[in-house]
């Protein structure tokens, strides 16, 4: 047990929970208040938010350890993937989203297609993916416990599991904003001080990559199948077109030119971030661990951190490890809990008060971290590449049906559902019975999914004037 | 509103913006860019990082313009 790191990781643990029990009342109010924070949160803590979600346990250690592992192409394809991807939310989706005024991605395709199969296949579809990403969080939360502070795994894992289900269901959207702009600084802070530290070790960036490809000679190129890069690295920004963690995130800011803005500057931050941890410290981890491997790469990053700092850096990097597993565990458990509170109980509710929605939203939240705690006693080997490819999935089922029900009039409800249905079916048999380089199996289920949408729009009755309207008035000024 | 593909329509600077990216993303994994190398790296690194950084300063200044005016 190493305790000035325990006491630093504790303090901050106790920190957000604080956090969540403050907005208590706040969330309860209305099912507004619990799944989008009342609309209030300013440009620059959403774009640390947007950044804290998207860079998860795995974007702050399975990456860096990636990076050591595999060079620092294949994993910087996915970092600045993620960056664009809310680029490419904020131009394509942010603007007609906020002004429908859905709540979650789920309601916003429900609003479009007026479908029930859309309406529980949508939420069923989410619900999957996150509890597989969420199981990805904890293993990383239980790692940092492990190699760290000395903690054991399953102990590490269900405090972390305490700390964020606590916070999230109490606090809702309110809370999962502040505690991830402190979490999202946090991180960025310990990477910036991480990476100087790594860069003054070593001798500067020549000497860092310099020693880096003498022990690995393939380390700043693309020596896999390039269809593995590019798909790794266009997968991650479709995931910024349909993301329901990240999407949420549009209906807390004040007006659509707000989701915008902030969708941009999270970008920017997740750019700088992802430059600094694939190549710096990537390459950092991959000099100080020399030739050998260590049995668990994605260890690689506290391997580095026990060379270049000293306890209280340390105690601050784990931290911000837990940080970057909580944040996006909170973002996800939230969008998840929305899923199945807001998607589909609250659909066959109707006679419940909205305040009694949002009691149930903190429930959900309750039923969904308990799956999750029960999957995560033992998960498999790396992170990044088991989340990644559960986006994999769920961009193949949605980013179809949700660009189209955005951008295409004749969008219908028949296409959208052998969109979704074609597009995760193929991307299940794409990735199970063929064996294709790693993430290259969106480059298929994403024109099959194109294809059905097409087919079974143009074999079911255009929507009606009312719809395309609707529409129409998301994208005006 | 209308086009005539049936498409609502996009604004003229993020059409651009949107295009430039997938087009400059595409050229990123060309074999003229994939095996060039710069500071030890691919530039295929370089290049992606450059157009991560540059989309959203442009999106954002041309978001404030377009709000002032």
């Amino acid at each position: 047990m190493k305790g000035l790191e325990l006491f630093i990781v504790v303090g901050y643990a106790a920190l957000m929970i604080i956090i969540g029990l403050y907005y208590r009342k706040k969330a309860a109010k209305s099912s507004s208040s619990f799944w989008s924070a009342e609309a209030s949160v300013p440009i620059v803590v959403n774009a640390f938010c947007l950044f804290a979600t998207v860079m998860s346990g795995g974007g702050m250690m399975g990456n860096i350890g990636l990076a050591a592992a595999t060079g620092i192409v294949f994993i910087l394809s996915a970092n600045l993937g993620s960056g664009c991807g809310l680029g490419m939310g904020a131009m394509l989706v942010a603007r007609p989203l906020r002004k429908s005024g859905a709540k979650t991605v789920s309601e916003f395709i429900q609003m479009r297609y007026e479908s029930n199969v859309i309406g529980i296949a949508v939420p069923v579809v989410i619900m999957i993916t996150y509890t597989i990403y969420l199981v990805a969080q904890m293993k990383a939360a239980g790692t940092v416990g492990e190699y760290l502070l000395g903690v054991p795994y399953t102990y590490a894992l269900i405090a972390t599991w305490t700390v964020f289900t606590i916070y999230v269901m109490t606090g809702g959207m309110f809370a999962v904003t502040w505690t991830d702009f402190f979490q999202g600084c946090l991180m960025f802070l310990v990477t910036i001080v991480a990476a100087v530290a790594t860069l003054t070790a070593v001798g500067g960036w020549s000497e860092l990559i310099g020693s880096a490809t003498e022990i690995m000679p393939t380390f700043g190129t693309l020596y896999m199948p390039l269809s593995a890069y590019a798909g790794f690295f266009f997968l991650w920004v479709f995931v910024g077109l349909c993301s329901p963690h990240i999407l949420m995130r549009v209906g807390t800011t004040k007006s659509p030119f707000a989701a915008t803005i902030s969708l941009h500057g999270g970008m920017i931050i997740i750019t700088l971030f992802s430059i600094l941890s694939s190549m710096v410290l990537g390459a950092g981890a991959r000099v100080f661990m020399g030739v050998e491997q260590i049995t668990n790469n994605d260890a690689a990053f506290l391997f580095l951190i026990d060379n270049i700092f000293g306890p209280i850096w340390r105690g601050l990097t784990g931290a911000a490890i837990y940080a970057a597993v909580m944040s996006t565990a909170a973002g996800l458990l939230l969008a998840a809990a929305a899923a199945l509170s807001n998607d589909i109980i609250s659909k066959r509710k109707p006679n419940w008060t909205d305040r009694q929605h949002s009691k149930f939203g903190g429930v959900a939240c309750l039923i969904i971290s308990f799956i999750v705690l029960l999957l995560s006693f033992n998960p498999p080997e790396f992170l990044t590449l088991l989340y990644s490819q559960a986006m994999a999935f769920m961009v193949s089922a949605l980013m179809v049906p949700m660009m189209a029900g955005l951008w295409w009039k004749r969008a219908t409800s028949l296409g959208a559902i052998l969109a979704l249905l074609s597009g995760a079916i193929s991307y299940a048999i794409l990735f199970f019975g063929m064996d294709l380089p790693s993430f290259s199996e969106i480059f298929f289920s994403l024109p099959i999914s194109i294809i059905f949408m097409i087919i079974g729009s143009y074999a079911s009755i255009q929507p009606t004037d009312e719809v395309i309207a609707r529409v129409a008035g998301w994208h005006e000024e | 509103m209308e086009n005539k593909h049936g498409f609502f329509k996009i604004k003229r600077h993020i059409g651009l913006a949107v295009i430039f990216f997938f087009a400059t993303a595409i050229f990123s994994y060309t074999p003229i860019v994939v095996n060039s190398m710069t500071a030890g790296v691919s530039n295929n690194a370089w290049l992606l990082s450059a157009l991560a950084l540059a989309i959203p300063i442009y999106c954002i200044i041309i978001g404030y313009v377009t709000q002032k005016k």
